[in-house]
């Protein structure tokens, strides 16, 4: 017996590794038509999001300003314009 | 006196629990604190009322876009907005003020009251799909209200005290409070603090013992703060890092098509007090077959509004299923009106196969069907599915040489092509075929009386609705009335269409697969074949099969099939198994209909979500979960009792789910070779 949305916000059963695993597999047997992927940006994305950003979010609401602050500084030096 | 921040929801209330002895007022914030909502930006449910308010214009004779009602909803908005805060501090605006010029400037009409009822009602209804009660402190605000603390929710959003109320009802907790407040109503917001005075002069509080809980520094904690009273400020770390999630799934899904299916998989997911441990079965249901049913039916329903299609028959037993996930999540996508009329329809191969002879008699395709499953074998089968009585047809058998237990199917050894030969030479004959019609007349015209109480012939288009695969069901049922000048026309919409036989499409008579149709090149939708019985097995009604129509003097009677034999026991036991399946499979679908309206998307964006979830939960699926889904028993009548002999020599093919356990956990490259094997056996077909 286990949840629907786990404790990483995440399907249970379908779970963000789980889309990796296909997207990697997709890449040498044609799986079929998933319209571009999930590209592995969003994917490196979706698992930081999903497994690692717990860390951030603790500090950012206790330090917003300062998370703000790195936040914008961060933008400057990896967007270009 | 003074404001404290919290990170954590039961971090807060555990303080609160501490605190709650010196309390006698306690004021809450709705939305992010007693109630969240599963989207992370509330504005995105202004979008379907937009997409509602334009087909009701329509409806009306005025063309305008979605985007152009939101754009002039906005600048209403904001034109109130800034006239509110050239009299008060805060810049607030009210619904039911701002709707109705919008609706009186995009219909000309002075008098919009009836069309702002269903308005609001849509996009309260809209709300309340989305929100959901944080149990935590529901729980404690609960306790305050039974330790007699007076408790107020105080929130700053243009939604009137009344239709708040309606939230809070909907949430489940408005009777322990005593009163809901909204800046709408007065203008009088917390965001400058002019909102603390107002609750205390019109419901007599005082300052002291006064705590008030919310989320935002400034309005809930600050503002307070100045007034004079305690604040607790929730800053949930949790909450935040989920709505980062929903956010990323839903604008990434915009210009990456594959998000969107996530998306919607992200919205329809339980919170709170609804994500309770499940049984596997019931996360499949939920997390894998609904959204494929879900899409599904919205593209059935957009098919039947473009054809005009003006009443949907969902065909037994699968269609039972069908038609309660329509009747939850349909109507959300389409609140303007305009569906067509839903019914279930009792019918079945068994019992439309001997009523689709008594006009064109027994057919060679027919026939031919009727050998498709590997049970079937000689004419007693044919009898038993045509509902022939076998004793008549003797003497036919005989001018062509046949035997009742002669082998007519090549899948069974003593098979003779000769044999097969002078079979098809009587189903040419016109004797034989005039004593088929004679025997089936009566349940034909069962039918057409049972079709004609079901309201058939009173529509110009109708739809069928069925799980698969081959169409023999519409077959039947197209032939059987092809006598009649008034019959409709016929879409029928599977969910797969494996068509391993010539479907007899016509102008009248159209059939499309869905998820997966064979005419469609499609592996990712293929491996919907991997477990048909799955499908089968998770949407089949908890009524026996349809064994035929019976005529009575007064008019028909259905004849079902008796449950108290073995078949009618293992598909007892089967449904006992498979009924947390349905149960999460129904109780998303709700969800389902709501959060698809959000994203107003359709099946051809959710597709390649839906592709990657058959693909890795039917040709990639994880051992544990073959184990739990697998079906036990799945057998009808149609499929006899014959059992082919199996021929030396060669290899009985398998499919992945009929493995044994230890195969599909230790052999590593079983998968890969039998999805190749299948994408090849798809190619050949």
């Amino acid at each position: 017996m286990k949840r629907i949305f786990n404790s990483n916000y995440d399907l249970t059963g379908n779970e963000n590794l789980r889309i990796c695993k296909t997207f990697l597999l997709s890449k040498v047997v044609p799986l079929g038509c998933f319209r571009g992927g999930p590209g592995p940006r969003c994917l490196l994305m979706f698992v930081y999001l999903h497994y690692f950003s717990h860390i951030m979010f603790w500090f950012m609401v206790r330090h917003e300003r300062l998370a703000l602050r790195m936040h914008s500084w961060m933008r400057k030096i990896l967007v270009r314009r | 006196m003074g404001r404290e921040e919290y990170y954590s929801l039961s971090a807060l209330v555990k303080e609160g629990r501490k605190r709650q002895s010196g309390l006698r007022v306690v004021s809450f914030d709705l939305f992010d604190t007693l109630v969240i909502r599963r989207l992370h930006d509330p504005d995105l449910v202004k979008q379907p009322v937009a997409r509602y308010i334009a087909a009701l214009a329509g409806q009306a004779g005025v063309r305008v876009t979605a985007e152009e009602v939101q754009e002039l909803r906005d600048s209403i908005e904001n034109r109130h907005r800034q006239e509110t805060g050239e009299s008060f501090e805060d810049q607030e605006a009210c619904y039911p003020e701002f709707m109705a010029e919008l609706l009186r400037t995009l219909t000309g009409c002075e008098n919009t009251e009836e069309l702002l009822g269903r308005v609001t009602s849509f996009e309260m209804g809209m709300e309340q799909q989305m929100i959901i009660p944080r149990t935590e402190i529901v729980k404690w605000l609960r306790e305050l209200s039974l330790a007699g603390k007076r408790v107020f929710v105080v929130s700053d959003i243009y939604l009137p005290a009344d239709h708040l109320r309606t939230i809070v009802k909907g949430a489940g907790f408005l009777d322990a409070v005593e009163e809901v407040v909204s800046s709408a109503d007065t203008f009088l917001a917390k965001a400058s603090g002019a909102a603390y005075p107002f609750v205390a002069e019109k419901y007599g509080l005082e300052k002291d013992g006064w705590l008030h809980v919310g989320d935002n520094p400034i309005s809930d904690g600050l503002r307070p703060a100045e007034f004079g009273i305690d604040a607790m400020v929730l800053k949930d770390a949790a909450e935040r890092r989920r709505k980062s999630i929903v956010k990323r799934y839903i604008n990434y899904s915009k210009g990456m098509p594959f998000w969107r299916g996530r998306a919607l998989q992200q919205l329809m997911l339980p919170h709170e007090g609804e994500n309770e441990r499940q049984p596997a079965l019931y996360r499949e249901g939920y997390g894998f077959l609904a959204p494929i049913i879900g899409g599904f039916l919205q593209h059935v329903a957009e098919r039947c509004l473009e054809q005009s299609v003006t009443k949907i028959f969902f065909l037994s037993r699968e269609g039972y299923t069908f038609k309660r996930f329509w009747e939850r999540a349909i109507p959300s996508l389409y609140p303007q009106g305009g569906l067509p009329e839903i019914e279930y329809l009792y019918v079945s191969r068994m019992a439309l196969a001997g009523a689709s002879c008594a006009h064109q008699g027994l057919t060679q395709t027919n026939a031919s069907i009727a050998f498709l499953p590997k049970g079937n074998r000689d004419f007693r089968d044919i009898c038993r599915i045509f509902k022939l009585d076998l004793d008549a047809l003797v003497p036919h058998l005989k001018r062509f040489e046949l035997h009742p237990d002669d082998c007519l199917s090549a899948q069974h050894s003593g098979y003779d092509p000769d044999v097969e030969r002078r079979f098809h030479s009587m189903l040419a004959d016109e004797g034989f075929q005039a004593e088929v019609r004679k025997q089936t007349r009566d349940s034909s015209r069962a039918m057409i009386r049972y079709f004609e109480d079901a309201g058939m012939f009173e529509h110009q288009n109708i739809a069928l609705v069925d799980i698969g695969w081959l169409g023999t069901i519409q077959r039947f049922l197209y032939e059987g009335l092809e006598h009649r000048k008034d019959r409709p026309r016929i879409y029928g919409f599977l969910l797969g269409a494996t068509r391993g036989v010539v479907f007899p499409s016509a102008a009248d008579n159209i059939l499309e697969g869905v998820i997966y149709d064979k005419f469609r090149f499609d592996m990712a939708g293929s491996t919907v074949l991997y477990a048909r019985d799955l499908f089968e097995e998770a949407c089949r009604a908890p009524h026996p099969t349809l064994n035929g129509y019976t005529l009575t003097e007064d008019g028909y009677q259905l004849e079902f099939r008796q449950e108290d034999d073995e078949t009618g026991r293992a598909e007892q036991l089967q449904d006992k198994y498979f009924e947390p399946l349905q149960r999460g499979l129904l109780d998303a679908a709700q969800r389902y209909g709501a959060a698809s309206a959000i994203l107003g998307y359709s099946i051809w964006d959710y597709k390649p979500w839906l592709n990657y979830l058959m693909v890795s939960k039917l040709a990639f699926p994880r051992s544990s979960e073959i184990a739990k889904i697998q079906h036990k028993y799945h057998l009808d009548d149609f499929h006899g009792k014959h059992k082919p002999a199996s021929k030396r020599g060669t290899k009985q093919l398998k499919t992945l789910w009929e493995y044994p356990h230890y195969q599909l956990k230790y052999n590593p490259f079983l998968r890969v070779r039998l999805y190749m094997r299948h994408i090849y056996d798809r190619i050949c077909e």
